[in-house]
């Protein structure tokens, strides 16, 4: 119990300091912090609000703190009875889907249910200053990703839902962990070591090397209805074809293991994995005294041609459900704008480790020293920003890259995208 | 067919009297409709002349009433209140305010838009605002919440004329009318059992029957992602959700109507194999256990008894992630066996999961059964096996000729319901593989263990397809009672409720 | 002599066979019970908190039990919520099954059949489809969220009639006499149904406690979904369940089995002290049901 106050009071405490020094940033009497627009929605909104808000468990205490800092900020002109409440991200997708009246204002979502609750309305759009100020602040591609055809429908919160290399750095050199075979060789010859990677079995991972090759897969949302009505789609081609190859080449080794979960260090060489096994990975390679590497994919080589993996840019988004009340919805905006602005992400980052979207953030020296960020960032060359798509769409790639890597000849890797192609049109919604 | 004697249908051997069975069983349906036919006639025929003598009655006591049973018609429980039943004309009162409150206030609005189910969209403003318009979800389930009060209005209303009527005949023979203590005295009494029955079918009406109904209208509407109340409207559209059952793709891909076929018939494998590998198993365990020379009986039995104690989504939840693939227990227990060499992915080949769920449910089941098999083992007659023994007859023989014919006739029943039961197994699928492992050539992500109800569960909260959930909802009523009605015509019927008391 | 030889033989295959059935029996019960030592295990396991081949820990500690019971997480309060659930529904419940299973073991009136059959009829709608509506009814009448907790009751114990078959197979097996007798001495039927039936029903009563009193533990769909994020409106199960999301289970999975471990505890407990009533209520069931 003693153990849990003291680290709970070290996790607070770079908080409490920062609110002491009450900021080293200077804010105007908008509330948000220097640099803050003036927005179109300039109507007198001061007054007394109540705020539901769902995040992820790990940031719920943080989030009171920052909403804190938020009516702080305002001087007095917000008073805020925020109720923070620990909901992980497909559950806000489906509790807002199932009540948008009694759900949250505020919610954190990942990227791949934005059409689905933009067309179900749980989602307000937002204006041109805000989306200017956001592709200022974040970049063009973060603020693609919450972009539904022409329109932006949240704040991306963080970028970090992408994943990349991790390796353990005695078994696996910096240099073996560039290319797919000298990486394989690598953990065949710290004594059959794996590499994890689950590639076939998961549709999110199997795009990587398709990607890689130069194929594409766009969806069109029709605006009205909120159906997908069409693709274009270029998986079974001659590039899908390498993409096979690669992926059969892959499974032939004894030490690629088509599984996530990270035994990094012990049974695994390296492992394909997301930010989310960062701590756990840190942990046990200051434990059991190695040091840990991470790194962008690695390439592969098919036919004497060398491809980069490539992946998705994942994305975490804050999104506003629509209000009945003009003036509270002006202020869940700029709620939004302050949690998802520079500082608070920046704080997020240092008690939680979400990647942020901000640039400034990420220029932090941090962030910088984040070896998973960094190799995050060192990927996100050759990463695809995740678009529109049906998800049942990640299924479909899932099996076919599982017959894919069950292929004994060329020929059914061949069959195996003629059945992808052939089933494409049924993942267009019915009717 | 000839009528067979009794002893030339003893000269068969046993293929012949399933045939038999079988035959006269496909032969008697023919017979069952023409009494379906007669029955349905026979209602229709009861039902126009019980309206046309409600309506002859209505009339003949307001023409012949006197003026307190005519003012009952407008003011409900008058006529009651003026001949000294003051009890129950308050009860019919109250009945009508509430009535006419609940309209005015509430129900009213609902009811009206129920033919369209709504006509203003909800407006999104560029400022982060909505205007809610319509909902159609309240609409629709106010709106049926609102029929059934008036149809319990016009029975009310009914019951109050009646007993004007009554009220008036007695009044004129001079008799004596139940007093409001006589009628208390009669809720603990004679009626006794209306007072039992009052809360619990309150609560079936509103919480089962109600939203039954909903569920059963929603087929017909569009209710879907993109008409998803309160944003969107939805409305109906006649049999369209029920026309995609028949729709048979042009493209090899996947349909509905045959993600629907294939999942009904894994449905249906998955039942007759989770029904019957319990029912089995669980007889030879039980009979194990109750074998003469057997001891610490209550030993065995407890311990099987104990993996009923722990909440289903505990157990199964964690048996599920024994056998994961490439980490669970299973898995290190296989690897370790063989040497690295074995690792099954249990959960990810369809086969491999099908029969993996089938053997998982062998671990779940077979306690219940143990228990319900040991009761029974116990009611046999042992004279019956004392004879057997006495003629010499082998162990398999007394299973074969004895306990196992007693068992189907006693447990027949009981079979059905958890073959229907199994059809609906919600837990095990959804706890254990969660439909998985999914696949491309089914409709609206559906798996290879998904059983209907497990892809309604799906369609409905990850897919928000309410109207397919509808309809598959509707097809497995359909299923479970037509196989409820078929079966329970085959089995001897030990359910003769009178035979006890 | 040869009869003898023959009776020797006989005892020598009962002793082969007798030693057959303890082994199949030994190894039924490591199958029964194994998955449960293996959970206990788990919960022990603070080496590594997500799934692994190893049953045995690879660090032995109380940590998950202490993470469960500190201030990081609601475990406490979603216990206590499904606690006073299971506690209302069990004497609710019984209370309604027992009235509908009396009326319909005792008394002959004109609805009593359309009635049985209705009720058999709404039983073959899978109930999951309904789950959306019945949120929307507890949300009319503010039972959601926060307030879930007697939301869930009133939807549990609301339709709780229709389970009445176990109970009025047992009410018919009483003889009818005994009514009449009672009758006869001047008593109401209100009186007969307390004072008479009851009391002879106490094993079937104990097992409908006991079941009702388990139920609400398991729940972990519609309770996650009325709750609509709210921890104050929370249970258990839809709490367990919830640190097995693909996100959570890396993290949780050894939180979730020490969980498991302090829910079943109690239950179990109450069982093995009741077990009797339980299987004399199981038996009666399938059989006259």
């Amino acid at each position: 119990m003693m153990k849990k106050f003291i680290r709970k009071s070290m996790i607070l405490l770079p908080a409490l300091l920062l609110s002491a020094c009450n900021f080293k940033f200077v804010y105007n009497i908008e509330g948000l912090p220097a640099g803050g627009l003036d927005f179109d929605d300039d109507i007198e909104d001061s007054g007394t609000y109540d705020i539901k808000v769902w995040v992820d468990d790990k940031i719920v205490d943080l989030t009171k703190s920052q909403i804190g800092q938020f009516v702080t900020a305002s001087g007095g002109k917000y008073t805020i009875n925020a109720t923070v409440e620990p909901v992980d991200e497909p559950g806000a997708a489906s509790k807002m889907l199932l009540d948008v009246q009694d759900g949250a204002d505020l919610f954190v979502f990942a990227q791949d249910q934005l059409s689905r609750l933009k067309v179900a309305g749980s989602l307000a759009k937002l204006s041109n200053t805000y989306v200017d100020a956001l592709t200022e602040e974040m970049g063009i591609e973060a603020v693609n990703a919450a972009k539904v055809n022409q329109d932006v429908y949240a704040f991306p919160i963080t970028s970090d839902n992408g994943y990349f290399l991790y390796y353990r750095k005695d078994w696996v050199s910096d240099d073996a962990a560039k290319n797919m075979t000298t990486l394989l060789a690598a953990c065949a010859a710290a004594g059959g070591k794996t590499l994890n990677f689950e590639a076939p079995s998961n549709g999110f991972y199997a795009a990587s090397y398709f990607m890689a090759t130069g194929c594409t897969s766009e969806w069109t949302l029709d605006d009205a209805s909120g159906k997908f009505t069409g693709y274009k789609d270029t998986y079974n081609s001659p590039e899908g074809l390498i993409a096979g190859k690669a992926l059969r080449e892959l499974n032939t080794s004894t030490v690629a293991k088509n599984s996530q979960a990270s035994k990094l260090g012990d049974t695994a060489a390296a492992v394909v994995s997301g930010i989310w096994e960062y701590e756990v990975a840190q942990n046990r390679a200051e434990k059991n005294g190695w040091e840990l590497g991470c790194a962008a994919l690695p390439s592969f080589t098919v036919d004497g041609k060398e491809y980069h993996l490539s992946s998705f840019d994942g994305y975490k988004l804050l999104g506003v459900k629509p209000q009945v009340d003009a003036k509270k919805a002006s202020v869940c905006r700029k709620l939004a704008r302050f949690l998802t602005g520079e500082d608070c992400q920046t704080e997020r980052f240092g008690e939680a480790s979400w990647g942020p979207t901000n640039i400034a953030s990420n220029q932090s020296e941090k962030v910088l020293a984040h070896k998973g960020l960094q190799a995050l960032h060192e990927q996100h060359k050759y990463a695809k920003a995740q678009g529109q798509c049906p998800g049942a769409w990640f299924t479909a790639l899932a099996t076919t890259a599982t017959t894919i890597v069950k292929a004994s000849s060329d020929g059914e890797v061949q069959a195996a995208l003629d059945t992808y192609k052939a089933g494409l049109t049924d993942l267009l919604d019915a009717d | 067919m000839a009528q067979l004697t009794d002893l030339e249908y003893l000269k068969l051997n046993k293929a012949q009297r399933f045939g038999l069975k079988f035959t006269a069983f496909f032969k008697a349906i023919p017979g069952w409709f023409k009494n379906l036919g007669i029955k349905i006639w026979t209602f229709m025929k009861n039902f126009f002349w019980g309206v046309v003598n409600f309506f002859k009655n209505l009339g003949l006591t307001f023409w012949h009433g006197d003026w307190k049973t005519k003012v009952s018609y407008f003011v409900m429980g008058f006529g009651s209140v003026m001949r000294g039943q003051w009890l129950r004309g308050i009860l019919f009162f109250l009945f009508e305010v509430v009535f006419i409150l609940y309209m005015a206030l509430f129900g009213g609005k609902f009811l009206g838009q129920l033919y369209i189910l709504g006509q203003n969209e909800s407006s999104m403003g560029d400022d982060g605002t909505i205007v809610y318009g319509d909902n159609s979800f309240n609409i629709l389930l106010y709106g049926v919440l609102s029929l059934f009060f008036i149809v319990a209005l016009i029975y009310t209303w009914y019951l109050n004329i009646k007993q004007n009527k009554i009220g008036e005949d007695y009044v004129k023979a001079k008799k004596q009318l139940a007093t409001a203590k006589d009628d208390v005295k009669a809720l603990v009494d004679k009626d006794f059992y209306k007072t039992l029955l009052a809360l619990p079918t309150l609560g079936i009406l509103i919480f089962t029957v109600l939203p039954i109904f909903f569920m059963i209208l929603v087929a017909f509407t569009n209710y879907d992602k993109s008409h998803f109340p309160p944003q969107n409207l939805f409305g109906w559209v006649g049999y369209d959700n029920f026309g995609l059952l028949f729709q048979w793709s042009n493209s090899e891909g996947a349909s509905f109507s045959m993600t629907f076929g294939q999942i009904l018939l894994w449905t249906l494998v998955w039942a007759f194999f989770a029904t019957f590998t319990n029912y089995f198993l669980g007889m030879l365990v039980a009979m194990l256990i109750n074998k003469k020379g057997i001891k610490l009986k209550k030993l065995w039995r407890t311990v099987l008894v104990f993996s009923i104690a722990i909440p289903q989504f505990i157990s199964i939840l964690f048996v599920s992630n024994m056998f994961q693939y490439p980490d669970g227990i299973i898995n290190g227990i296989l690897s370790a066996i063989s040497g690295g060499k074995l690792l099954i992915d249990f959960w990810g080949n369809a086969w491999i999961a099908r029969i993996t769920v089938i053997i998982i449910n062998v671990w779940i089941g077979v306690p219940y059964l143990m228990l319900v098999v040991t009761g029974i083992l116990m009611n046999i007659p042992a004279d019956l096996y004392e004879s057997a023994n006495i003629d010499g007859a082998s162990p398999w023989q007394q299973y074969s000729k004895i306990t196992l014919p007693y068992m189907l006739f006693i447990t027949g029943p009981y079979l059905l319901t958890s073959f229907t039961g199994n059809m609906n197994n919600f837990n095990v699928i959804y706890l254990l593989t969660g439909g998985g492992p999914k696949v491309q050539e089914y409709y609206g992500n559906a798996g290879k263990t998904d059983l209907l109800i497990t892809w309604l569960f799906s369609l409905a909260v990850n897919d928000t397809n309410y109207k397919l959930a509808a309809v598959i909802g509707i097809m497995v009523f359909i299923v479970v009672a037509v196989l409820s009605l078929v079966i329970y015509n085959i089995i001897p019927s030990t359910r003769n409720e009178e035979e006890f008391q | 002599m040869a009869a003898e030889k023959h009776s020797m033989s006989m005892s020598k295959k009962k002793t082969i066979v007798n030693t057959i059935s303890y082994i199949v029996l030994g190894l039924i019960s490591v199958i029964w019970i194994l998955p449960f030592v293996f959970l206990l295990l788990k919960s022990f396991d603070i080496g590594n908190t997500g799934v692994t081949k190893n049953f045995i820990p690879s660090a032995w500690g109380f940590d998950n039990y202490a993470y469960l019971f500190s201030s990081d997480c609601n475990f406490l309060q979603w216990y206590f919520n499904t606690f006073i659930i299971a506690l209302f529904v069990c004497v609710i419940q019984t209370v309604m099954q027992f009235m509908m299973a009396y009326t319909l073991s005792r008394f002959r009136f004109k609805l009593r059949k359309p009635l049985m059959n209705i009720m058999l009829v709404l039983g073959m709608f899978p109930g999951f489809l309904t789950m959306i509506v019945l949120y929307q009814i507890l949300k009319t009448i503010g039972l959601t969220g926060d307030n879930a907790v007697p939301g869930l009751i009133l939807v549990y114990v609301a339709s709780s009639g229709m389970g009445y078959y176990v109970i009025k197979g047992f009410l018919d097996t009483l003889p009818k006499s005994l009514d009449e007798a009672a009758l006869v001495d001047g008593a109401n039927r209100m009186q007969i149904f307390v004072k008479v039936i009851i009391p002879l029903c106490k094993p079937i009563l104990i097992y409908t406690v006991l079941t009702s009193f388990m139920g609400p533990w398991g729940d972990f769909v519609f309770a996650y979904t009325v709750s609509l994020g709210s921890q104050a409106g929370m249970n258990v199960a839809a709490g367990l369940n919830s640190w097995l999301s693909p996100a959570n289970i890396g993290s949780h999975f050894t939180h979730f089995c020490a969980g498991g471990v302090i829910v079943a505890i109690p239950v179990m407990i109450l069982f093995l002290f009741l077990q009797k009533y339980y299987v004399e209520g199981v038996t009666g069931g399938a059989v006259k049901g």
